[in-house]
Formats: structure tokens, sequence, C-alpha cells
């Protein structure tokens, strides 16, 4: 569009060029300049227009001028500027009323002109506006016009391939077609071929298995024989007959007989089959009657006219059926009627049941609006009445259950015992029974063991006893040997060994703890510690050892307590008796020590055990 | 159920005679009769070579030994131990000898199908019957005994010959619609012969015994067709069953398919029901697992138990996938068997070779499915009832009856893999053939058992 406008514009410019020149050549006056100067500058400028004018007259040409406008403005038809001269060659004079009118109506023209020209500029304006605007939709219509095209060339284009490779497409198929043709061909060809080859084959094997006949067969092969001790009779006992046309008709004869009764025998059975579909026929049209006979006076009654008169034309029919289905008849006419009428009768069946359904919806939509209409007057009451027995009913319940827990919290115990003893297989329980019967046996040695170790205990008992006594006795001995020495403490030793021979341990311990919480003073003076004890002595007569030790002690060396005092704050995991012993035992020596001989290793042994406990 | 003890039999020969008073079994080139009930050996003939074949003749009288390597024939008598028959075919060579429904009648086929000879115990006379037909089942004689259809290839045409069996006279001769005959079967009433196409074309032809042609029924083209034929014992229904893995029942009334069965991998209907074998696993107690475990590793299926277990609705059966570049491939319905009382069919397809399929032909549909652990090797219908005998190559035999179905380990030390059974016609026992043992399996009577038990053995 571009190229077109540069192409037009010039042309324009040309012509209006054009124009201007034949303009100015044909007025050849001043005013042409001016007219080439309004046409060349399109919006003329007052101030130009007014030098044109200050140019235009000057004080010389003034007459001239007059003139030239007076000749202008009668060519444009205004009146003349001057007064109309009475001769020729006066000098005319200027009209001023003339001119003045001149001049109003040239500027009335101007105005006018002026307006005009706005309009055209502004129509002008509009119709560029538009042009643009056409301009605008011209390209735009343009360059769709040019895409259509294209699209349509390139549409035409794939049209035309598409052709081309149907065309070729087409040309294959014909290939194919041709292909398939040529390859049927071979194969049938093939095919006679072949069966054509086979038969000869065949025909050949045939000639050579006649030929192989004849070699074999006819060679009076002495081996082709059957040996038989002696023939054996028939197994109907009779005689093999000749081979005559008789037997041959004989044979047909037979054959068709067997046929015969092949197919008799299969008339036999279709015989029956249809008597006894017939007798299902009769039995279920007898069945229908009997069902539609007791309703088909309501319908009557009830006006339903069709039904009614078919109804009765079934009856017609059954009736004559049954007349003639007395007859076992299987002829085409009583068929059809049979047929006929069965078919119709279904049909009022069908209707008939249909109409039932109908019906039965009905009803049962009426009654369940009878029933809520009947309901509602004694609904509330029936409703407190349910609830009230519900009511009861879960009071019921809840007691039973409880019961029932009771009972169940009682039994289940035994019953989960038997359970869970059930849930022992067999080999647990024997196992169980092994394990049982193992226990018991070491219960056995246990309880052997128990009493072999009771027996040693009392036997210890027994032992120890013997031992004390022969300790007191010993003791008793000791004392009285001392008495020969001291004489002071007789009395009291006398009285300790009075007691000697019963030993309360109790009594032992509490009178030791305080004999052992002063050795201190002990060493200091023996005798007010003795006179202590003895005091004591009488409360318990068992210390009489010790007593007698302490005493032996004071006596001989006051060195021998001191050595025994470290064993005291020792806590003896032995036990009391064992201290007992001990103290007695180290005290033994102490005391006197010419019987080293029996205790000394008892002795010895306290005295590592004191050495081992500083 | 019992079962006697173990005597030897070599190639699987051993038979019930047709009275099922006798057992014949073969050792090598000896034949031995025994007493059924009480297995006692009654006669025990000696043959010139290895025994082949044997047959029974109708009545039970005599029994036939075929050797065909050597082209002969041996005929014993029951009756009268000294009596012999042999039977010599010479330089034409024996490929199949069978008794004609008379039992005084031998048919002889020679090599290359040359010709049938007739020999007769009665009289010298021999007949020749030409060009026999090399096929599946190409001789058939009617239930009754009294014809028998022969196919035969004449002029590159199959053709049909029916003969009347009392004095070989030819009764009818029609050439057949076929392209290569395959096989020729009679109605158990004598009256309907059927006739089917070799498996590269779907073809069955039936004709009256009067060689009309009554129907001839293709259920598709261009693919493998009929490989089994098995008629109702009613003759009401001919079930035959195809390469494409169905089995079509053609009524005899129009001769027209009531229904087809079809085989599919997967048993939907949870009517069906599916009994699988599965091996009953020693119970692993936690000290007992020990040595013997490895030998039983070893072999599993031979000597473990097995029961049947009842799998819910939808089974999928084991397939096997046939290799289709190789001749007669494992597809399609290969053994079909009736019921004797009509009302159960026995199918076996060749793509799911564990199971065997029991169709209720009063209702028309599947009724159960048993699937063993190991390929079906074959299946009979006890004579007597409905109850139908499996055997898998196995050390087991299967039973199966409407009431259910069970597993029976055979007895005896060793292997002994079942590889055919056949019921004496009673019912009560059958005999477990294995590859060279024999025994049989007492199915009900006690006393009769006792007895078999109670005598010394006696191999042979």
């Amino acid at each position: 569009m571009g190229e077109w406008m540069t192409v037009t514009d010039p042309d324009l410019s040309s012509e209006s060029k054009n124009i201007c020149q034949y303009t100015s050549e044909t007025k050849m006056s001043p005013s042409s300049l001016y007219s080439q100067q309004v046409l060349c500058s399109s919006i003329p400028l007052s101030k130009n227009v007014h030098s044109f004018f200050s140019a235009f007259c000057t004080e010389e040409n003034i007459e001239q001028s007059i003139s030239y406008l007076d000749q202008e403005l009668t060519t444009f038809g205004f009146p003349s500027l001057y007064e109309e001269s009475k001769g020729k060659d006066t000098k005319r004079e200027l009209n001023i009323v003339a001119v003045l009118n001149c001049m109003n109506e040239l500027l009335v023209l101007q105005r006018k002109n002026l307006l005009a020209q706005e309009n055209v500029e502004t129509q002008n304006l509009k119709l560029g506006s538009d042009m643009d605007h056409l301009q605008n939709c011209y390209a735009k219509l343009k360059e769709q016009l040019e895409t259509s095209r294209r699209e349509m060339i390139g549409l035409q284009e794939r049209d035309r391939q598409l052709q081309c490779k149907n065309r070729n497409l087409h040309q294959l198929l014909k290939n194919e077609k041709d292909e398939v043709q040529k390859l049927q061909n071979i194969i049938a060809s093939r095919a006679t071929q072949y069966n054509h080859d086979m038969k000869r084959k065949e025909r050949e094997y045939n000639k050579l298995k006649e030929r192989l006949h004849q070699l074999v067969m006819n060679k009076k092969d002495k081996k082709i024989a059957m040996e038989v001790l002696n023939y054996v009779g028939r197994a109907d006992g009779k005689r093999g007959s000749w081979r005559t046309g008789k037997t041959e008709a004989r044979n047909e004869d037979e054959m068709y007989k067997i046929l015969l009764n092949d197919y008799e025998y299969r008339q036999k059975q279709i015989l029956m089959e249809n008597a006894e579909l017939k007798k299902v026929l009769q039995q279920m049209k007898k069945e229908m009657i009997s069902l539609l006979s007791p309703q088909k006076q309501k319908p009557r009654e009830r006006a339903d006219d069709s039904t009614g008169t078919v109804l009765s034309d079934a009856e017609e029919d059954a009736g004559e059926l049954s007349r003639e289905s007395l007859w076992d008849l299987s002829c085409e006419t009583v068929r059809e009627q049979l047929t006929n009428s069965i078919r119709k009768q279904w049909r009022i069946l069908k209707s008939h049941v249909e109409k039932l359904d109908n019906q039965v919806s009905k009803v049962h939509l009426e009654g369940f609006n009878d029933e809520d209409v009947i309901s509602r007057q004694d609904h509330e009451q029936e409703t407190e009445k349910l609830e009230l027995e519900i009511q009861q009913c879960k009071e019921m319940i809840k007691t039973q259950q409880q019961l029932l827990q009771q009972q169940l919290a009682t039994a289940c115990d035994d019953d989960t015992t038997s359970l869970l003893r059930d849930c022992y297989l067999l080999e647990e329980k024997e196992r169980l029974k092994e394990e049982w019967s193992l226990f018991k046996e070491q219960k056995k040695n246990f309880e052997k063991e128990r009493r072999s170790f009771t027996d040693a205990a009392i036997r210890l008992g027994l032992e120890r006893k013997a031992f004390e006594e022969e300790r007191a006795s010993w003791l008793k001995q000791q004392f009285l040997n001392m008495t020969t020495f001291d004489h002071q403490n007789s009395e009291n030793m006398k009285l300790f060994s009075a007691f000697s021979g019963s030993s309360d341990r109790d009594s032992l311990t509490v009178h030791s703890r305080p004999r052992q919480k002063k050795p201190h003073g002990v060493s200091n003076g023996s005798p007010v510690c003795t006179s202590k004890l003895t005091k004591s002595l009488p409360a318990s007569p068992s210390t009489s050892d010790f007593c007698q030790t302490r005493s032996c002690a004071s006596e001989h060396s006051s060195i021998n307590v001191l050595n025994i005092t470290p064993e005291e704050p020792k806590p003896n995991p032995v036990g009391r008796e064992g201290t007992n012993q001990k103290w007695s035992m180290a005290s033994r020596p102490g005391s006197q020590e010419g019987c080293y001989s029996g205790c000394s290793s008892t002795y010895r042994n306290s005295h590592v055990e004191k050495d081992d406990l500083p | 159920m019992n079962f006697s003890e173990v005597f030897k039999l070599s190639s699987l020969l051993c038979k019930f005679s047709p009275d099922g008073k006798y057992l014949a079994s073969c050792v090598q080139y000896r034949l031995v009769i025994r007493d059924v009930n009480t297995l006692q050996i009654l006669q025990l003939y000696t043959c010139l070579d290895q025994i082949q074949h044997i047959e029974w003749s109708a009545d039970s009288l005599f029994i036939l030994c075929a050797m065909y390597k050597r082209g002969l024939v041996q005929v014993w008598s029951l009756e009268q131990p000294e009596w012999h028959c042999r039977i010599d075919e010479g330089s034409a060579g024996l490929v199949a000898s069978c008794w004609s429904p008379d039992g005084r009648h031998i048919l002889n086929t020679t090599e290359f199908h040359l010709r049938i000879t007739v020999w007769s115990l009665c009289t010298k006379s021999v007949s020749y019957i030409k060009y026999p037909k090399a096929c599946q089942q190409g001789i058939a004689f009617t239930r009754d005994g009294r014809y028998m259809a022969l196919a035969e290839r004449r002029d590159c045409k199959d053709h049909v010959s029916i003969f009347v069996c009392s004095d070989w006279q030819l009764l009818r001769h029609f050439d057949t619609e076929t392209q290569d005959l395959a096989g020729i079967e009679w109605a158990p009433n004598g009256c309907v012969l059927a006739v089917w196409d070799t498996c590269l074309e779907y073809k069955v032809l039936l004709y009256s015994l009067d060689g009309r042609l009554l129907s001839a029924y293709c259920a598709y083209e261009w693919s493998l067709g009929v490989k089994s034929v098995a008629w109702s014992p009613s003759s009401q229904f001919l079930a035959v069953g195809s390469y494409d893995g169905k089995v079509r029942i053609l009524n005899h009334v129009t001769w027209k398919m009531i229904t087809e069965f079809g085989h599919p991998a997967t048993v939907n209907n949870p009517k069906t029901v599916v009994y699988k074998e599965a091996e009953k696993n020693p119970q692993l107690a936690l000290g007992r697992l020990a040595f013997p475990a490895p030998r039983a590793a070893a072999s599993p299926a031979s000597n473990t138990e097995s029961k049947y277990e009842i799998a819910s609705a939808p089974v999928s059966l084991q397939t096997l996938k046939p290799i289709a570049d190789r001749a007669n491939p494992k597809i399609g319905v290969g053994a079909l068997a009736f019921s004797p009382d009509n009302y159960f069919l026995a199918t076996r397809s060749d793509s799911v070779p564990n199971a065997v399929w029991i169709w209720d032909i009063q209702k028309l549909r599947l009724f159960v499915v048993l699937e063993q652990l190991s390929p079906v090797r074959s299946f009979q219908w006890d004579p007597q009832q409905p109850r139908l005998a499996i055997c898998t190559g196995g050390s087991k035999v299967y039973l199966w009856s409407p009431a259910g179905c069970l597993s029976v380990q055979v007895p005896g030390e060793g292997d002994f893999q079942v590889l055919s059974l056949c019921w004496h016609f009673s019912g009560d026992s059958m005999a477990l053939l294995s590859k060279d043992h024999f025994c049989l399996c007492f199915l009900e009577t006690e006393e009769r058992v006792g007895t078999a038990f109670g005598r010394p053995g006696d191999h042979t």
C-alpha cells in the first residue's frame, strides 16, 4: 500500500502545479503572483497578505491600482468603481460609495469564504481520517487476503500431494491385487499341479502295488498258507452257504429290515415324545382354564367387555378341543387350533397377571394410606405402652446380665482352668508328667538328705552335749585343782561348779558384754573385776567357765587378758556360739598351760584369727 | 480297593476275554491265560516269536497272537489246548490282524495295504479284499457283528465298502466326498456310518447303512479339522473333537450341531467343580526333618501320595504351548469317551494335557474338571456305571464318579508306572499295565480279592 501511495502523490502535486502554471499564464497579472502564492502556501499569513497589499499600491500607481481593481472587480461582476463616465476621454472618477460597497461585499465574501474554507478543512480532515481508516482497513483486508491466499495455496498443495499419494496407493493396491491374483493363480496352479502329481504318484503307487500284488500273490507263494489242526465249526452251528443271487437278495432284505426297524424305533420314540408333549400341553391348557375361570366373573362384573368376550371364546375353544382331543389327533388343523387357543389363553393370562400386578400395587398404596390414618389416633397410646414395655424389658435384661456376670465370675475360674488344662496337648501333658515324676524323685532325695542332715545335726547335738559334759567334768576337775592353789575363791568356785552343767547362752552373752566393756579396768585390778563378776554369778551360772578364766587370768598374768581384748569389737561371723567357744578356748591356755595338749589346735586357730583381725 | 500281586508283561499286551472269565497277557513269546477270579494260570501257549498283538475272539474261545515282524498269526483255542492254527502271510507281510465278529474269520492286512486276506477257521476258503485304504481307522464292524465297513482307495478316490460278515458279500459300495478319508465308525445301533476327512479339512459325513448320504457337517474351513470322533452308546449323539480345541455334539435327528464344548484354559463358571490333584506332603514335625528329604525331592511325583483338592471358581489350568512348525501339533481334543449310561462325556484337550474334562450331557454343560499333576495318559469308563479311571504314567490310578474322586497309590515295591488300563466288563476290577508288569485292581467285591491274595504267587 505504501508503494501505491508514493506512486500517487507525485501525480497529484504535478497536477496542482500544472493548474498553477496554467492560471499564471492566462492571467499575466500581478495577482497571479498572489494567487500563486495563495495556492502554494496553503494557509496565507495575514502579515504576508498585508505586506503584499502594501506592496501592491503605492503613491505612484494609485491610478493604475484603482483601474486594475476596477477591472478585476468588474470581471468578478461587481459594479465599477468609477462613476459612469460621460465622455471617453475624461478621466473617470472614483466612486467611493461603490468602492465601499465593493469592499463590504468583498469582506462579506471573504468571511463566507473563510467559513467555507473552515468547513472544507474540517471535512478534509474528516475525509483524511476516513481515508486513513479505510486505508488501514484496506491494509488489513489485504493482509487477510494475502494470508488466506497463502493458506489456499498451502491447502491446494496438500490436496495435490494427497491426491498424488492416493494415486500412488491406488497404484500400489492395484499392484498388490495383481500380486495376489498372481499368487492365487500360482497357488491354484500349484494346487492343481500338486493334485495332479499326487494323482500321478498315487497311480504309480497303485500300479506298483498291483505289480507287487501280482509278484507276491501270483507266485504261488508256498509260505502264504494256513496250518490248522482241524477246522472248527461255525459259531452258529450252521454250514456256510454258497454265494448266490438269493443270498444277495436276502442280505439286501436284511439290511432294509434293520434300517426299517431302526426307523420304526425312532418313529415310536418320537411319537411317544409327541404324546407326552401333547399331554403336557393339554394339562397346561386345562390348568389355565381352571385358573382363568373363577375370576372371569369378576372382570365381567367390572364391565371389562373385551376380555370377557375373549374368555368366552377361549372357553368355547377349550370345549371343542377337549372334545376333539378325545381322538389322539395330530392333523394340522387340530394342532393349529390347539396352539391358537393356547396362545390366546396365554395372552389373557398375561394381561390378567399384569392387571393383578397393577391392582396389587394400588392396593399396597391404598393400604398404606389407610394404616396411616388409623394409627394416628392410637399412636401415642401405643407408643407409650411400648416404651413402658421396653423399659421393663431393659431392666429385666440388666438384672439378668448382672446375675449372669456374677455367675460367670464364679464359674469362669473353673472354666478357664479347665480350658487351660484342655489346651495342653498330650505331648505337653506327658512332658509335664515326666517332669513331675522327676520332681518327686528330687523331692524324695531332698527329704532323704534333710533326714540325714537332721540325723547329723542330732548327732552333732549329742556329741556337743557329750563334749560339754566332758568339758564340764574337766572344768570341775580344773576347779578342784585350782582350789588347791587358791582358797579364797573356793566357795565361789564351788557355787560355779554346781551350775556348770547347765549352760544358758543368752544369759552368757548378756553377762559377757559388761565384762567386755571393761577390759582396761580388768587389767588394773583383777580383784575388783572378780568381785563384780561374782555378784552377778548367781544370775548366770552358765558363765562359770568364763568367770573361771577371768579368775585364772587375774591370777596368772594380766597380759593374757590384754591379748584377748582386741577381739571384742570384732563382729563375729561365726555366730555367738563360735565366740563363746573361742572365748573359752582362748581363755583356757591362758588359764591353764598344762592342758595345752588337748586344745592346742583350736587355740591356734583362734589365735590366727586374732592376727587377721587387727 | 485292593490290588493283586504284580505279574510280568511285555508290550502292554493284556486283555480280558469278552465273557469276562479269562485274562490273557503276553510275556515275550509266551501267552498266559489266567482265570480272572483266582488269577491262576489256566493255559500257557508259546508262540514262534515275540508277540506284538493279541485279540480275543468274540465268543472267548480263541485268541490270536500276531507277530508282525514275521508275518505270522497264531491262533489258540481255550477249549482244546492242543488245537493250533498258524497263518503265514509270507512275503506279503503283515501289518494288522483282527477277528471278524463271528470269531471264525481272521482279517489280515498285508504290508503296503495291498489287500486284506480273510482266513476262515471253518473252511479252507480264503477271501481277498483289494484296495484297503491305509488310514487311522479303516475297518469298522457294527456292534451286532453283521456288517463291516471298509475304507478303500481306488482311482485316487475314497470309497467305502460295506460287507455282510456272514458270507463276506459286498453289500454296498459308494464313494465318499472326502479329500483323504481318515476314519470310519459305525453308530452303536449299526445304521449310521460316520466318515471323517483328514485333519487338513473339517468334514464329517454320515452315511446310512444303505449307502445314502444322510448329512455332511463342516464346522469351519481353512484350518486343521477333526481329531477324534465318538458315538454315544445310545447312538443319539456324535461327538467330534477338533483341532480348534472344541467338541461339537451332533444330534441323530437332524445331524446338526446341538452344542459345542470349548476347552478354555481357565474355568470361570462357579458351578463347575474343579478337582486339583495335590501332593500330600508328609507332615514335617520339628524333629523329623532329616535324611529322607533329598531322596523325596529327587522323585516327588512317583512316590508321594496325592489327594484331590477342590479349587474355587476361576481356575487356570496348566497349558502347553504347541510347537507351530512341527507336524501333529499338541492341540485340539485328542480323546473323548461317553460314559456307558450316556450321561457324561470325558474329553482331553491336548493343549491342556493334565486335565480331564467331564461334561454333563443332560444339561449340556461342563460338569467337572480334573487336573492331574502329570499329563493324562489314558482314561476309560467303567462299562457298568459312570465311573472314570484315569492314569497318568505315574504310580497312581485315579477314579472319578459323580460322588467324587480319589487317587490311589498302586502298592508294591519299586515304581509301578501305570501306562494303560482296561476295565473288566463287570466293572469290578481293572487291569493296570506298566511297561513290563501288570496287576489287577479290585474295586468292590471283597471275597474275590481274598481269594486272589490267598493264592501262592505264580510269576511267569
